[in-house]
C-alpha cells in the first residue's frame, strides 16, 4: 500500500485564534500553577507555628509553680475585724457577708491605737501616726472637718 | 458548527526542515515564559497536533479543546524535555496527543459529527480527478473510522506522520512487535474496505 494515496484524507486544521488563545491559557495555568505550588508551603508553615506555640504553652505550663490556697478561701465569708470606708465599698457584690455598720471615725482611730496586744504593752515607736479628722456627731449623721 | 478544512495531508508543521536551533530556542523561551516564544512555539506544531487528534478522534469542535490540552501538557512538561534527547519535538508532542486521545476515549466525550456535514463539497467547477480524490478522501475516513482505536492511531502515526515502528511503540508505548501487528491488521482492513474504490488511485 503506498503512501500516496492516503493523501486525500483531510486533516482538520487550527483555526487562526488558536495559538493566541493557547498562548494565554498556558500561561495562566502556569500562574495558577505558581499560586496553587506555594499553598503547602503556607500550611506547612501555620502547622509548624502551632506546634512551636503548643509546645511552648505546654512548657510554661508544667514549670508554672503549684497555685495557693488563697484563691479559695476568699471567696468564704470573713469576719471583719479591721474595716475601713474604702474595703466596705470595694466588698463584692453578691457575696453572703452581712453588712456591717460602718464604724464611727474614733472607734476606728481607737481601734487602731490599741490593736490586738493587751493593754499594758508599750506602743511600738515605729507605728505610723494617722491623722484623724475632728468630727462633730448627731444621732443620724457626722460632720468632719480638717485637723 | 462549521469547522474550516484544508488539505494537509501529512501534518507537518510549516518549515518544520529549517532546523532544530528554532526549536532549542523556542523551547528555553517557553521555559522561561515568554509568552511570544509560548506562541511561535504553538503556531510552529499546532498543525501535527491537530492533523494527528483529528484522525485519531474525527474531526470536529473537540479536536481544539483536546490540542489546547496537548500544549498546556507539553508547556508544563517542557522543564523536564532535554532538547538534545533521542526524542524530537514532534515525537515528544505526538506522545503527549496520544496520551490526551487515550483520555479522550476513556471519558467517551467526544462528540461524533457525521462526514457530510465536516467536509466541503467538491465545487461546481472541480475538475473530475479532484472530486475523485475528495470522494476517496471521504471513503479512506469512513473506513478508518471503523477501525478499532489501537490499530488506527498506528496507522495515522505511520502513513501520516512518518514514524517508524520503534517510534510508533515509543509513542504509545506499546511493545514494537505489537505495533507491527496492529498496522498490519489495520492496512488489511482498509484494503477490504476500500477495495471498490481504490482501483485506479494506486495499489491499496
Amino acid at each position: 500500500m503506498t503512501r500516496a494515496p492516503f493523501e486525500v484524507w483531510q486533516a482538520q486544521v487550527a483555526p487562526d485564534v488558536f495559538a493566541e488563545r493557547t498562548a494565554a491559557a498556558v500561561l495562566r495555568d502556569r500562574a495558577l500553577a505558581r499560586r496553587s505550588r506555594r499553598g503547602p508551603w503556607v500550611l506547612l508553615a501555620a502547622a509548624a507555628c502551632i506546634l512551636v506555640a503548643g509546645v511552648a504553652w505546654g512548657w510554661t505550663s508544667l514549670r508554672k509553680p503549684p497555685p495557693r490556697e488563697m484563691s479559695t478561701s476568699r471567696l468564704e465569708p470573713v469576719e471583719r475585724t479591721d474595716p475601713t470606708p474604702s474595703a466596705t465599698s470595694q466588698r463584692p457584690v453578691g457575696t453572703s457577708e452581712v453588712l456591717l455598720p460602718t464604724p464611727h471615725p474614733a472607734q476606728v482611730h481607737a481601734k487602731s491605737k490599741a490593736p490586738a496586744s493587751p493593754p499594758s504593752a508599750v506602743p511600738e515607736p515605729s507605728a505610723r501616726k494617722v491623722p484623724l479628722p475632728q468630727c462633730t456627731c448627731n444621732a443620724f449623721a457626722c460632720e468632719c472637718g480638717p485637723e | 458548527m462549521t469547522v474550516a478544512v484544508t488539505i494537509n495531508p501529512l501534518g507537518a508543521p510549516p518549515g518544520a526542515t529549517a532546523g532544530s536551533s528554532f526549536d532549542a530556542e523556542t523551547l528555553d523561551g517557553c521555559r522561561s515564559g515568554d509568552a511570544s516564544a509560548i506562541r511561535s512555539f504553538i503556531v510552529r506544531h499546532q498543525d501535527l497536533v491537530f492533523a494527528f487528534l483529528s484522525r485519531s478522534l474525527g474531526r470536529g469542535p473537540h479536536v481544539e479543546d483536546l490540542a489546547q490540552e496537548v500544549f498546556l501538557r507539553a508547556c508544563r512538561a517542557l522543564p523536564r524535555f532535554e532538547t538534545n534527547g533521542t526524542a524530537g519535538v514532534s515525537t515528544w508532542l505526538l506522545t503527549i496527543a496520544s496520551r490526551v486521545v487515550i483520555d479522550a476515549r476513556r471519558k467517551r466525550q467526544i462528540p461524533t459529527m457525521p462526514l457530510e456535514r465536516d467536509l466541503p463539497a467538491p465545487a461546481p467547477g472541480t475538475p473530475e480527478t479532484e472530486r475523485q480524490r475528495l470522494e476517496l478522501g471521504r471513503a479512506l475516513e469512513a473506513a478508518a473510522a471503523s477501525l478499532p482505536s489501537e490499530q488506527r492511531d498506528v496507522f495515522v502515526l505511520a502513513e501520516f506522520h512518518g514514524l517508524d515502528m520503534k517510534e510508533i511503540a515509543k509513542v504509545l508505548g506499546i511493545r514494537e512487535n505489537t505495533a507491527k501487528t496492529r498496522l498490519f491488521r489495520a492496512r488489511a482492513q482498509l484494503r477490504v474496505l476500500l477495495r471498490g474504490l481504490w482501483d485506479g488511485q494506486g495499489e491499496p
